[in-house]
């Protein structure tokens, strides 16, 4: 066993380095994306119809007029200081800027991240039981027109109906102080996006799943089981989920990547103030140095995902063999 | 109820019908695009404006029609420019000697950290794009996919015995791609194409509703959304349902004839 | 008959055919046996004869869009073709135990074997984890899994075949059924394995006064090792004797051509005979005895009549049996 452990070890710093290595890249790709650039900062701050000189002149101050690798290194030296630059349209750190809105990404993303990994397993593991019966044929055509349908389409139908036509629950921001409160009106205006960030995620995740239980379902320990006398509650619960849930770490360490995107629609949507948002407004008005700060930041926690969730599996899968 | 063996014919027709709407429906239909009816601001549909106006007066019919060229029209290029980077990335990947394949492996990694509409709204909000610059964005920010798929079906496909074979007589890298590995991997790469035909109209529509894909006048389905989004809360629902309703449709043939071929691959039961 | 006690398991007219058949022919056709306390019938045929769906049917397990057509299965007393599926639910795995062909399989790969020994024991029986625990070491011992029954929990990768087919044996024993269904138990096994695995089945069967049914596909198997024989054919049953008279003279020629696919244990006795031609596909049955296109003994009624099994000894369903005397 004590062997078993050390080699688990070496497999965990082995992905640990091929993390670290990815990241390196991804600073690396990112700071070339910026680099390759036509017209770059200079112009976003003096504006496209600056003279040359006075772009030039600022090139200096900000040292992009420096050769390609001092100007790589200082970059990594930034980093490497937290220094994530200054949004001119915002007038204020990219650092801040990113904290202050952060939260509230954080926030709707674990609601949707609740919401749609329970939905899916509820309905993967029904239509892994209902196999080639009614219920997983109703769930398959509710899968393909959930992830067929765009997240923009569906909040802003949803801003219609539910905050415009009834006004049962606000088309969106978050409210003021008084709504982040504890005992706030919050939880209001998180439903209507959390729904709709929802809705995709769980069709993607629930036919991903429901494929694993349907497959686990024709394994011979299940005939097994049921010829033990197990109900079908024990079965699926004990048994199949067990077993089916593996691939699933996986998945979810796949959705962070999917939440962000999903995201900066669905806070575009409903001018919920989350990086989503901030990525949008800063795409907009060009501020580079926020933009370039959010791609990177969900650069890493996609390689972050990935790794919790290969370690996730790790520690789930007693088959795993390391070679 | 769609039962997995018809969902290919049943995507392939939608396509089909939503394509000959966007090129042909103008054709049939008396009013322009971008025609402006000062005295019909707004109008909700009726028999003369079918699908109603927007704030222009402008006839949202004819602007679904001329927004399904543009969409679909970008949407395919930028697929086929995707699809041509992943398989000449991925095919020289599996071919070339194990250390490119593992450099370039890596760099498929960090790439695909980021997701592809985020590098789509990074770029595009870097460079302003036409049409054209649109195709090209797309299709160079979303290969990463196929890239992964061809160099791995490269690798199964060079240790069959036929591809050996033809090592040992001298044929040279780029004729073995061509008539034996690109032949071997075509019908999963027809699906992953069908895949990421559905994944740029996602894109194009999600970044022209950001305000960043194709820019107005032009029409396309993601600009009305966007510029409808405000004028529907107050009343003007028929600018958001009917290029909705089109992007969802046009996103669902293509998965349904992704996942219908797919089903036909994998030999599950047809009937 | 042969019965040394008293009938537990009787089974008449089982029919068994899809769903919605349409004009296929039924999968299992009017098949009826008996097997008595301590008693081990074997089921002898290929695959596709309906020996599994048989199984399936006394477990009332038939795969989805397979039903039971006609027939009764009884257990002792209680017919359990008419139960209601949570009463007869209750019965499996505590009444009648039933082993898989491929341990690895059916045994779930992620939980431990005392894990999944202990719940069955407990879904029936109820009361403490510690009872269970006590329960399950006596019976690990039993099959010869007594280094298990301690100790940080065993996975079924831990373990070898034999080993995992010694604790589906245990699992399938747990609440101590009357009746025990084998289906392939060695098929995956090593010879030597096999021996030892059937040496154990034979000893709880003598010591429990177990009622078995061992399905097989290996006649010489079957023969040194089961009370009586019935071989299947398409679907139904076409002889059943002692196995100790029967690989000395099977009268169907069907049995008879499977008894000569057997190879000589010793020497070697030239070619061994083969029977020409596959089983009938489960859409195509022809006219009168089902084994007619293949047989060599068959005549013009064959094809015209379907033979009924002898309700007297020696049983079997032939219009022109082997003579007596090989």
């Amino acid at each position: 066993m004590r062997k078993g452990g050390s080699l688990v070890i070496v497999a965990v710093l082995r992905r640990l380095g091929g993390s670290v290595l990815s990241v390196a890249l991804l600073v690396t790709l990112v700071f070339f994306m910026i680099y390759a650039t036509p017209g770059g900062p200079a112009y976003s701050i003096l504006g496209v119809h600056a003279s040359p000189n006075a772009v030039a002149a600022l090139d200096r101050q900000m040292g992009l007029d420096h050769p390609v690798w001092q100007q790589y290194l200082t970059w990594w030296m930034h980093l490497a200081h937290g220094n994530l630059g200054y949004s001119y349209t915002q007038h204020a750190p990219v650092v801040r800027l990113i904290g202050s809105y952060l939260h509230n990404t954080l926030l709707l993303d674990a609601v949707v991240a609740v919401a749609a990994i329970g939905l899916a397993v509820t309905l993967g593991l029904a239509q892994g039981a209902y196999a080639r019966r009614l219920p997983e044929r109703l769930i398959g055509a509710w899968q393909i027109v959930g992830y067929s349908l765009p997240t923009f389409f569906v909040g802003t139908v949803l801003i219609l109906v539910f905050a415009a036509d009834l006004a049962w629950l606000p088309p969106g921001g978050i409210g003021g102080a008084a709504a982040t409160a504890p005992g706030g009106t919050l939880w209001r205006h998180l439903v209507l996006p959390a729904a709709t960030l929802t809705l995709p995620l769980a069709a993607g995740l629930s036919r991903y799943f429901g494929h694993q239980v349907r497959d686990e379902y024709r394994q011979d320990y299940v005939r097994a089981a049921a010829a033990r006398g197990l109900g079908p509650a024990r079965i699926a619960f004990g048994h199949v989920l067990r077993n089916a849930a593996r691939p699933l770490a996986t998945l979810i360490g796949m959705m962070v990547p999917q939440i962000f995107v999903g995201g900066v629609l669905t806070e575009s949507v409903f001018n919920y103030p989350g990086l989503g948002w901030l990525l949008w407004r800063s795409a907009l008005e060009q501020d580079y140095p926020t933009l370039t700060a959010i791609v990177l930041l969900i650069g890493i926690l996609t390689v972050l995902g990935n790794l919790a969730a290969d370690l996730l599996n790790t520690l789930l899968d007693v088959r795993v063999r390391y070679d | 109820m769609v039962r997995a063996a018809s969902a290919e014919y049943l995507g392939a027709a939608l396509m089909l019908a939503l394509a000959f709407f966007s090129w042909a429906g103008p054709a049939f239909y008396a009013h322009d695009a971008l025609a402006i009816h000062a005295r019909h601001i707004l109008a909700a549909p009726d028999a003369r404006f079918l699908l109603g106006t927007d704030a222009l007066g402008r006839d949202t019919l004819a602007r679904l029609m001329r927004g399904g060229q543009t969409t679909l029209a970008v949407a395919f290029g930028a697929s086929a420019i995707g699809l041509f980077a992943g398989l000449a990335y991925g095919i020289l990947a599996g071919l070339g000697p194990a250390w490119i394949d593992r450099a370039l492996m890596r760099l498929l990694d960090a790439l695909l950290a980021i997701p592809t509409l985020i590098l789509m709204i990074f770029f595009a909000a870097i460079v302003p794009l036409g049409e054209t610059g649109l195709a090209t964005l797309l299709g160079l920010v979303s290969w990463p996919g196929i890239a992964r798929l061809a160099r791995n079906e490269t690798l199964a496909a060079r240790e069959r015995d036929y591809v050996r074979a033809a090592r040992q007589f001298g044929a040279g890298g780029f004729y073995i791609a061509r008539t034996h590995i690109l032949r071997a991997m075509l019908p999963l790469v027809i699906v992953n194409a069908t895949f990421l035909m559905a994944d740029m109209i996602l894109g194009l529509s999600g970044l022209s509703f950001l305000g960043l894909g194709i820019q107005p006048p032009h029409a396309s389905w993601g600009g009305l959304l966007n510029t409808g989004a405000g004028l529907a809360v107050i009343g003007s629902w028929w600018l958001i349902v009917f290029p909705g309703l089109a992007i969802f449709l046009a996103i669902l043939a293509m998965n349904m004839l992704g996942q219908g071929l797919l089903a036909r691959l994998n030999g599950e039961a047809s009937g | 008959m042969s019965a040394q006690g008293r009938i537990v398991l009787d089974v008449r007219g089982l029919t068994i055919g899809l769903a919605h058949a349409g004009r296929a022919r039924p999968l299992v056709d009017d098949l009826s046996f008996e097997v008595a306390e301590g008693e081990m019938l074997a089921f002898v045929g290929e695959s596709g004869s309906g020996k599994s769906l048989t199984a399936a049917a006394i477990f009332g397990l038939l795969p989805f869009g397979v039903r039971r057509l006609a027939g009764s299965i009884h257990l002792h007393d209680t017919v359990l073709t008419a139960l209601p599926e949570p009463a007869l639910r209750a019965r499996r795995g505590r009444d009648m135990g039933l082993v898989f062909q491929n341990p690895l399989t059916a045994l779930n790969p992620s939980r431990g074997i005392r894990a999944q020994i202990a719940e069955t024991y407990r879904v029936h029986r109820g009361g403490t984890r510690r009872a269970a625990q006590k329960r399950l070491r006596a019976l690990l011992t039993e099959v010869g899994l007594a280094h298990a029954a301690d100790g940080p929990e065993t996975y079924p990768h831990q373990l070898s075949g034999g080993m995992r087919q010694r604790a589906m044996i245990a699992m399938a024993l747990v609440c101590d059924p009357t009746l025990l269904i084998a289906d392939e138990p060695t098929t995956a096994l090593d010879v030597v394995v096999q021996a030892q695995i059937l040496d154990l089945l034979a000893r709880l069967r003598r010591e429990r006064g177990l009622a078995v049914v061992f399905i097989t596909h290996d006649l010489a198997l079957a023969a040194s090792r089961a009370d009586r024989i019935l071989v299947l054919y398409a679907g139904r049953g076409i002889e059943e004797g002692r196995a100790a008279d029967f690989f000395e003279a099977p009268r169907h020629p069907y049995s008879r051509a499977l008894r000569d696919a057997v190879p000589p244990l010793h020497g070697h006795g030239g070619r061994l005979a083969e029977i020409p031609g596959l089983p009938p596909g489960p859409g195509a049955l022809p006219a009168g005895c089902r084994f007619a296109p293949r047989c060599p003994n068959a005549r013009d009624d064959c094809r015209q009549n379907e033979p009924a099994m002898r309700r007297t000894e020696p049983r079997f369903a032939c219009f022109h049996p082997c003579p007596e005397a090989p």
